[in-house]
């Protein structure tokens, strides 16, 4: 029959799941997350209770979702077209990361390269400065003429920024070693490198929480102190926050490599985790290198 | 901007390529060749050097953090 011969062979097709809960408690958690948040802010006693119950919530469906498609992907349900879709999703999903990335970067460079040097009377904006007609001369870092915040010190170079610089570089050795121990069948080593990758994240953060408090008490640096502190607290925090998903992720990933998950051939997951780890590893470089060096 | 400078950019941009290299794997290698591991391994070493470059730069008076004294 005709009809036979242009229908695809079963193992071209999509893997059509069975109908899931998961979508609709993802939108109810999302919906419950940030009404919570906005009654929160607008003073509502429910607000924090909400706001908790909306992030239990979608802790729930995160755990029930990937667990199902971890379940289905152990049950080789998937073939070659969700290996793609995968793939291309992980694309876009990274297009979105750096384009998030990028305008904090593009902040903070405008900030630094042209609003600070216009402050201070450079170019056509010498009127600007003679007729506010203070002393403001620009230099980075900075709170502006209006001294925001008042006086702040910044957080030197090679002090914590430098030791978590370090302590991010050697995650990604050891991912890049677990990659290798993947690739080439070595179990004991990839177990163990990703579970020091994993230790050396957690650790990233809990200095990075230390050196905050530091920044607040020691320094007076807020997220309130001008244009230095809104950037430097929105770069970093929001790092800080990727390093977490990232370690969360690790760690998923670990604990399936321990159940013997994964083979040198397939295995998206591992591949997916440890390319988001590096990146959040430039991404640090990167904030390294523009907040506390150039 | 000095050549120090300069050389820690182009180091940055070196490292931003090998990650991509390493993504562009991702996506069209389907877990069987090793070249996405490779384009890792090379944006590791690159960030190693990095960091030693700064630190020496540093160390020779070729550089300075930013401060508020």
């Amino acid at each position: 029959m005709a009809h036979a011969q242009t229908t695809p062979a079963p193992s071209e097709k999509y893997y059509v799941p069975h109908s899931s809960p998961w979508p609709i408690v993802g939108a109810a958690a999302m919906f419950t997350t940030v009404g919570g948040a906005a009654m929160w802010i607008n003073g509502a006693n429910a607000g924090p209770w909400a706001f908790i119950f909306g992030l239990a919530l979608l802790a729930t469906m995160f755990i029930g979702w990937f667990g199902a498609v971890i379940r289905e992907s152990e049950g080789r349900l998937y073939n070659e077209a969700v290996d793609r879709s995968f793939r291309m999703g992980m694309m876009w999903f990274i297009f979105s990361e750096v384009m998030f990335f990028a305008a904090f970067f593009g902040a903070l460079l405008y900030a630094r390269q042209f609003s600070v040097p216009w402050l201070g009377g450079e170019g056509t904006k010498l009127m600007t400065k003679i007729l506010r007609g203070d002393e403001f001369e620009a230099a980075w870092p900075t709170n502006g003429p209006a001294n925001i915040g008042g006086d702040f010190r910044v957080i030197p170079a090679w002090g914590l920024p430098a030791l978590n610089t370090a302590i991010l570089l050697t995650s990604g050795l050891t991912i890049t070693i677990a990659h290798h121990a993947l690739k080439a069948g070595k179990r004991i080593r990839l177990n163990v490198s990703l579970l020091l990758t994993v230790l050396l994240g957690f650790t990233f953060v809990y200095l990075q929480a230390t050196e905050y408090i530091e920044a607040y008490h020691e320094y007076n640096l807020k997220l309130s102190t001008g244009i230095y502190g809104s950037t430097f607290f929105m770069l970093t925090g929001f790092h800080g926050f990727h390093v977490t998903v990232g370690a969360l992720m690790l760690t998923v990933v670990w604990f399936r490599c321990l159940k013997g998950h994964f083979t040198p051939t397939h295995h998206f997951a591992f591949e997916g985790a440890a390319w988001y780890w590096h990146f959040v590893d430039v991404v640090w470089l990167g904030l390294f290198i523009f907040v506390y060096w150039l | 901007m000095s050549i120090i400078k300069a050389l820690i950019v182009a180091c940055l941009v070196a490292i931003v390529v090998s990650l991509g290299s390493a993504l562009f794997h991702l996506v069209h290698d389907k877990g069987e060749s090793k070249k996405m591991a490779r384009a890792l391994t090379v944006r590791v070493a690159l960030s190693v050097a990095l960091f030693v470059l700064l630190f020496i730069a540093w160390s020779l008076g070729l550089i300075q953090p930013h401060g508020i004294e």
